[in-house]
């Protein structure tokens, strides 16, 4: 298995401090937890800790997301940013269209992007995101950035095996992690950095291109309730503009994707 | 306006996710508050003729909370709202909960991104502001906590 520290991967990375401080570690029980540890301690902007294995990772609203050793990417990154919390949510957005950039650039796959945190690999789910925010008072103290990928899984379990997809599953090819995510984090400086200036209005365009519902039926369900529309617009802080059937435009920030021959979360088959 | 309007009013209000309602007209005002459990409807000015009308339920169980005594902590962002950390789970405080400093209070997420809201004064939560699942504004006060 090769490992992820800073020495194995360095002679990929170009980045100036994401990624120059990393904890790798065989087990933990999240990496969004130790990152969350390590923030309270007072650790610097670019911190990433690595796991080759979760004992509770998870994904939005506590659901679990089990990483295979040495076959998947559990990642998080803790940034320190001088921002207003209202811009923070777009920063998922961003590392989204940064993660689609640099892992089309190594593989050549037509990754695209299940708004707003989801990677997708012929409709089926590659990885995910999760941000968490810790606010101290009205100002931001820090963001953690929980990044899972699937790479090498020759195969999952029955009950996902319909929906998710690894790199190596949909291809048959290895890959080696050290440059996938060494090119990752190259592709997330780069672009954190325009953002802190610019915000996601310089990213939107790119966007909606790797979007894999844009101009699509959808629907999207956020806790009980349940909008139906077309995807006619990404908005300049990546929120989705919805046309329902009676013409109305509907802006949704919340809530999980069901599209037809896509995956989704309340279902095993697409 | 009737008493069949006023109770038209609190129906509506009681199925929506405010929390809070004033309306005023002419010499009559009417303010229905939801979750401390107190509604009150009555005229500021008495009305020339008959009917003064005068609903109170649970009012005198519960003394009415004086705002301005209270610590409100607001949302740092647009977002929805979550009492709890996911939908099995119990919420993490309700009335009557004493937290410290720190203490997690809930959740507002956009975009997939959670935000843990935190306490930043000791006390007890006298008033909450928002319906699980329901959509908040910057700024928009979430607790209400009596400080210790």
């Amino acid at each position: 298995m090769e490992k992820l520290t800073l020495d194995d991967i360095k002679e990929y990375l170009e980045t100036k401090y994401i990624g120059r401080n990393i904890i790798y570690l065989d087990k933990a029980t999240s990496t969004n937890d130790i990152a969350k540890e390590m923030a309270e301690k007072g650790v610097p902007d670019g911190l990433i800790v690595i796991a080759e294995e979760q004992t509770k990772g998870r994904g939005r609203m506590g659901r679990k997301w089990i990483t295979g050793k040495g076959e998947a990417l559990a990642v998080s990154i803790l940034l320190r940013p001088d921002i207003e919390p209202n811009l923070c949510p777009s920063i998922t957005s961003l590392i989204a269209l940064s993660s689609v950039k640099a892992i089309r650039k190594v593989t050549g796959f037509d990754i695209m992007i299940k708004w707003p945190n989801d990677l997708v690999l012929n409709n089926r789910k590659l990885g995910g995101i999760l941000t968490e925010m810790t606010m101290e008072g009205m100002k931001v103290k820090y963001i953690i950035i929980g990044l899972g990928l699937n790479i090498n899984q020759e195969d999952f379990d029955e009950d996902i095996k319909n929906i998710a997809v690894s790199l190596k599953s949909f291809s048959g090819e290895n890959f080696n992690r050290r440059i996938i995510l060494s090119e990752i984090l190259n592709f997330f400086e780069r672009d954190y950095e325009y953002f802190k200036r610019f915000g996601l209005s310089y990213f939107v365009e790119d966007i909606k291109k790797y979007s894999i519902i844009f101009g699509k039926e959808i629907s999207v369900i956020d806790g009980y309730k349940s909008v139906d529309g077309t995807v006619v617009d990404i908005d300049k802080e990546g929120g989705l503009i919805l046309k329902t059937s009676d013409g109305n435009l509907k802006r949704i920030i919340s809530g999980d994707v069901i599209m037809e021959g896509l995956y989704n979360i309340y279902s095993n088959k697409i | 306006m009737e008493i069949k309007d006023i109770k038209e009013i609190i129906k509506a209000i009681d199925m929506s996710s405010i929390s809070e309602f004033e309306f005023q007209k002419g010499d009559m005002r009417i303010l229905i508050k939801k979750n401390d459990e107190i509604k009150n409807i009555k005229f500021i000015k008495e009305p020339e003729v008959e009917s003064t009308v005068v609903i109170e339920e649970k009012a005198q169980a519960k003394e009415e909370i004086k705002e301005e005594e209270l610590y409100f902590i607001k949302s740092p962002i647009v977002g929805t709202f979550y009492s709890s950390p996911n939908p099995d789970s119990k919420p993490y405080v309700e009335v009557g909960s004493k937290v410290k400093k720190g203490d997690v209070l809930c959740i507002v997420e956009a975009m997939k991104l959670m935000n843990e809201i935190t306490c930043d004064v000791d006390g007890e939560i006298v008033k909450i502001m928002a319906d699980n699942g329901s959509f908040v504004e910057y700024g928009q006060p979430l607790f209400g906590i009596r400080k210790v």
